[in-house]
C-alpha cells in the first residue's frame, strides 16, 4: 500500500494562516491502514489545530470528514458541498487523493497534511518498509519473489554487489542485503542456477524516469462507435 | 496552588483505579487539582482526547495505567505510552510544554507511590507558565 508520514502540525498551521473555514479530509484506504491519514489521524490533527487556534487566535473553523478512497472521484463527490464551502482543504490522503480533490475543484486551495513516502508493507506493529518501486517492469519471477529494484540500495539486477557483510547492506547496516535474501530464497527453492544468469540492463524508461506514466485499458473504456463500428471521439 | 491548577487524569479502571482506592483507604487523598476520568483501559485513550482536555482548560493531563509488565489488557499501557509521547511531540511542535502530559504506571497495591507521583506531576505542571488560550475552542 501507499505509505505516508504525518506532517508536523506546525507546518500545516503555517499553511493555514489567513484562512477561516478549514476542511480536513482523510482517506479510509492506504493511509488509514498506515496510521497516517485515517479517521483517527483526522481527529488528532483537528484537535491539535484547535489547540493552535486557541493559543494563537487564528479564527479557524474546522470541519472534518473521511472518504472511502480519496483518489477516486466517485468517493469525493459526496463531500462536494463541504469542499466548496471551505476556504482551505487539508488532505490527509496520499498525493493521489490530494490531487484528485485539487483537480476536481481547481479553485480550491488543497494542502497536503502528509508526506507520501513509498509503496510498502507493515513489517511489524508501527514499522513500515518499502518493497516496491513501481518501476514498471516486474522481475521477481527470477529473484525468488524478492524485488531487487526496491530492496537493494543500489537496485542491482546482477547482484550481489560484493559490499554486503553478514547478510546486511553496506549502505545501511540495519537493512538486509536483498541479494543475500534472494540467494537464500533461490537456494531454498532449488533454483540457484538463476544466480549465475546474466540479466540485461533494466529499461528504466518504463519507470518514472521515462516521464509521467499512464495505463489505458481499452477493454474498460466506454467508447461510442458510429454505424460502421468506428470509434467516435467523445 | 491547587485552586488554580486543573489536571485531568485518565485512569484505567483496573490496576490504576485500584491503586487510587487503596490509597484512599489508607487515608491519602488525591491532589485537589486532579479530576479523574475513569476509562476501561488506557490503551483505548486516543490522542484527540488528551489534546481536547488541554484545549478545554486543563493545565496538565495524566494518563494512569497498569504497570506495563502486568497490564490487565496486556498491551494497553504500552499503547498509551506511545500516544502520550505522541502528544508530547505535538505540544513541543506547536511551542507548548510537553511536560503538561505524563504517563504514570501503577500497581494496584502501590497507592501511596501513585499519589506521590501525582503530587510530583502537579508540582511540575504548577511550575510551567500559565496556559493562555485566547481563541475559543470550537
Amino acid at each position: 500500500m501507499i505509505r505516508a508520514e504525518r506532517k508536523p502540525v506546525s507546518e500545516i498551521a503555517r499553511m493555514l494562516a489567513g484562512k477561516k473555514k478549514v476542511l480536513v479530509v482523510g482517506c479510509k484506504t492506504c493511509v488509514a491502514i498506515g496510521h497516517a491519514g485515517g479517521e483517527k489521524e483526522v481527529a488528532e490533527l483537528v484537535s491539535a489545530l484547535r489547540l493552535v487556534n486557541a493559543k494563537e487566535g487564528h479564527g479557524w473553523q474546522f470541519e472534518q470528514t473521511v472518504v472511502e478512497r480519496q483518489c477516486e472521484k466517485e468517493w469525493v463527490r459526496p463531500i462536494e458541498e463541504k469542499i466548496i464551502s471551505a476556504d482551505a482543504v487539508v488532505s490527509l490522503a496520499c498525493g493521489l487523493g490530494a490531487q484528485t480533490i485539487a483537480d476536481m475543484y481547481p479553485i480550491k486551495q488543497v494542502y497536503p497534511g502528509v508526506n507520501t513516502m513509498f509503496l510498502g508493507v507493515p513489517e511489524e506493529q508501527g514499522v513500515f518498509v518499502e518493497k516496491c518501486l513501481a518501476c514498471g517492469e516486474c522481475v521477481m519471477f527470477e529473484t525468488g519473489g524478492i524485488c531487487p529494484v526496491a530492496r537493494c540500495a543500489k537496485s542491482m539486477r546482477n547482484g550481489a554487489c560484493g559490499g554486503s557483510a553478514d547478510g546486511k547492506c553496506e549502505v545501511n547496516l540495519e537493512t538486509d542485503c536483498a541479494w543475500y535474501m534472494i540467494y537464500e530464497r533461490l537456494k531454498l527453492q532449488g533454483r540457484l542456477d538463476l544466480m549465475t544468469k546474466v540479466v540485461e540492463p533494466k529499461d528504466w524508461s518504463k519507470s518514472h524516469a521515462g516521464g509521467r506514466r499512464k495505463i489505458v485499458r481499452k477493454d474498460l473504456l466506454i467508447q461510442p462507435t458510429d454505424r460502421t463500428g468506428t470509434e467516435v471521439k467523445k | 496552588m491547587s485552586d488554580k491548577l486543573k489536571i485531568v487524569a485518565f485512569v484505567c479502571e483496573n490496576h490504576a483505579m485500584s491503586a487510587i482506592r487503596a490509597a484512599s483507604i489508607a487515608g491519602e487523598s488525591l491532589p485537589e487539582s486532579v479530576r479523574i476520568i475513569e476509562i476501561p483501559c488506557t490503551g483505548r485513550l486516543e490522542t484527540p482526547q488528551m489534546l481536547e482536555a488541554i484545549g478545554g482548560g486543563a493545565d496538565g493531563v495524566a494518563v494512569i495505567g497498569c504497570l506495563e509488565e502486568n497490564c490487565y489488557h496486556d498491551i494497553g499501557s504500552m499503547l498509551a505510552r506511545g500516544r502520550v509521547n505522541r502528544i508530547k511531540d505535538i505540544l513541543k511542535d506547536i511551542s507548548m510544554e510537553p511536560e503538561r502530559v505524563e504517563m504514570i504506571n501503577a500497581a494496584s497495591v502501590s497507592g501511596a507511590m501513585l499519589m506521590m507521583k501525582l503530587r510530583q506531576f502537579e508540582s511540575r505542571v504548577a511550575s510551567l507558565p500559565v496556559l493562555s488560550l485566547k481563541g475559543a475552542i470550537q
